[in-house]
């Protein structure tokens, strides 16, 4: 394995393994939180963690605009806020760029505006603030996991749940599923968000150090729509079993109200 | 069945409406909401859990006056926008029924000021979810010499009375749509029956036994009145009972506030308010109703 982490073939030839010893489609460990904000000033909220990397979302709205001249009227606004903790990764970030979020501003925006259904809130704003607590790579495929489940949380009206996957190509005949940080730092890496329930793109990114040929980039795409389905999946469940509890407990209190 | 956005609720066949929280898509309704999907006849719709509150007609809600406008006042119901109250909405001081002056737009803040809690009714909705109050009902009006509660508004379902009075307690709470509950010392039925007996009646209906200035007479009166020691802590323990079962997924209603306020009479009002004791309340509370605790298993975050 070479010496920063980085995926090296004749490691993975003689293991059969990556370097943390995951199978070349295999994600990290995808754990779900919904709700767990306590300020009464967030709608919704959720906690994703792949792996090391740690985001938290919280989603606010639909509101009024702070200024009338902001607002569409027949839509509503989607505004995201992110930040990066000062303490989220090692060296990476470092002085006046340390917080700087707003490339995951834009990634997140841009992938869960066309799933938001906008013209059901005229006039209004839907604020995400995103906070990066640890970032092991896949930040951003995480960040919009959270961000979508914070908003279907807000119980704000969406397509779709929207899931978001990474692949990686760090040399070019091996592709691989959910890299970390120092998988990612070489070669191609492509991150993609979909509907996985109607297996539509809605945003991809590509970032990397040399050209791509295009069928090396569409099975790029297919890799990274199969990673995003199965994470919607385990996304939907976790956001279907947070509000079927909801759901139960009140069912349940409205029995034993009325219970002598 | 819980439903999230892209779970299909129905297939599109004739005649099937297209409930709230639902869409079209190709031949198929789809939900668009987290919540419970609920099928009545060829209706189909999803009933969300979480939600800001988005009012209806008829609702009973609970409002802070935030600004006086021109002829209106703009009222934080916790919706999408501020609410609107307009000043042809509420009944004047001694129920002149007479059209609005320019003297009467000008004294608004004699009737109510920013910062004040007021009790309304939906009058409208607007497209964009602005709702329009008023206050024509003798019950609704200032609130003062209490407190307001924050909850879920999907725990607070169409009740028979909103306004609550926890018997033997002398609390009163108001409990609106739109999740805020007011409480209050009770008001005292010799006062009511004083000014009833003055003259003060009002017309109609039953929730309202005296006019609205007599209503007022007797909220100034109670306003004005200092709170003894146990009134505070029944005040405050009700306050509590409400927040608890608000942070625990409860209905709030006049039984279950009874029963959570009960079940906490061996301590201190303050100490409901730590998570150990309110989750055993609601524990208790729903006894063996309640829902098995989710299976953490491996994904369990380590918090």
């Amino acid at each position: 394995m070479a010496q920063d982490g980085a995926f090296d073939e004749d490691w993975f030839e003689l293991f059969g393994a990556r370097g943390d010893g995951r199978g070349l489609d295999e994600p990290r460990r995808l754990a779900v939180q919904l709700g767990t904000a306590r300020s009464r000033h967030v709608d919704g909220s959720c906690d994703v963690a792949q792996g090391l990397t740690r985001v938290s979302a919280h989603a606010q709205g639909p509101r009024e605009h702070e200024r009338r001249s902001d607002e569409k009227h027949d839509r509503c606004v989607l505004e995201v806020a992110a930040t990066y903790a000062p303490f989220a990764s090692v060296g990476a970030r470092t002085g006046a760029r340390r917080q700087d979020g707003r490339d995951l501003e834009n990634a997140v925006r841009n992938a869960l505006a066309p799933a938001l259904m906008a013209e059901r809130y005229p006039r209004a704003l839907i604020k995400i603030h995103v906070l990066v607590t640890c970032d092991d790579g896949g930040a951003t495929s995480a960040a919009i996991n959270a961000a979508g489940l914070a908003l279907v949380d807000a119980g704000i009206f969406l397509r779709g749940v929207v899931a978001a996957a990474r692949v990686g190509a760090p040399v070019a005949a091996t592709t691989l599923v959910d890299p970390n940080r120092a998988e990612a730092r070489h070669g191609v890496a492509l991150d993609l968000a979909c509907l996985p329930c109607f297996g539509e793109v809605l945003w991809t990114d590509l970032t990397g150090e040399r050209p791509l040929q295009p069928d090396a980039y569409d099975s790029l795409i297919a890799r990274a729509l199969d990673a995003a389905a199965k994470v919607g999946e385990q996304l939907a469940t976790a956001a279907r079993d947070h509000v079927a509890r909801l759901d139960a407990v009140r069912e349940a209190s409205l029995e034993a109200a009325v219970a002598r | 069945m819980i439903c999230v956005p892209g779970d299909d609720v129905a297939p599109l066949q004739d005649g099937l409406m297209r409930g709230h929280g639902t869409y079209a898509h190709s031949n198929q309704l789809v939900s668009c909401g987290a919540g419970r999907i609920e099928r009545v006849n060829k209706l189909a719709s999803v009933r969300p859990v979480r939600g800001r509150y988005t009012g209806s007609v008829g609702d009973l809600v609970v409002g802070e006056i935030v600004e006086v406008a021109h002829r209106s006042w703009k009222v934080d119901v916790g919706s999408t926008r501020k609410a609107t109250l307009a000043i042809t909405s509420v009944t004047l001081p001694d129920d002149a029924q007479r059209v609005r002056t320019h003297e009467d737009t000008l004294a608004m803040r004699e009737l109510f000021k920013e910062g004040d809690v007021v009790v309304c009714e939906v009058q409208a909705v607007n497209a964009d979810g602005q709702l329009h109050l008023h206050m024509k009902s003798n019950r609704y009006g200032l609130l003062e010499n209490g407190c307001v509660v924050r909850v879920n508004q999907h725990l607070v379902r169409r009740l028979k009375h909103h306004f609550v009075e926890l018997p033997d307690i002398n609390v009163e709470l108001c409990v609106g749509h739109n999740g805020r509950v007011w409480v209050q010392r009770a008001i005292p039925s010799q006062w009511i029956e004083a000014e009833a007996q003055d003259g003060g009646g009002g017309a109609g209906e039953a929730d309202a036994l005296l006019s609205a200035e007599a209503w007022r007479r007797v909220r100034k009166r109670h306003s004005a009145l200092p709170l003894e020691d146990n009134e505070r802590e029944a005040c405050c323990r009700a306050r509590n009972a409400v927040a608890v079962l608000g942070s625990g997924g409860c209905v709030v209603d006049g039984d279950s506030i009874l029963k959570i306020y009960r079940a906490s009479l061996g301590d201190a009002p303050s100490k409901m308010l730590t998570r150990a004791v309110a989750q055993k309340l609601v524990a208790d509370f729903l006894g063996e109703r309640a829902p098995e605790p989710m299976d953490e298993g491996e994904d369990a975050m380590q918090l």
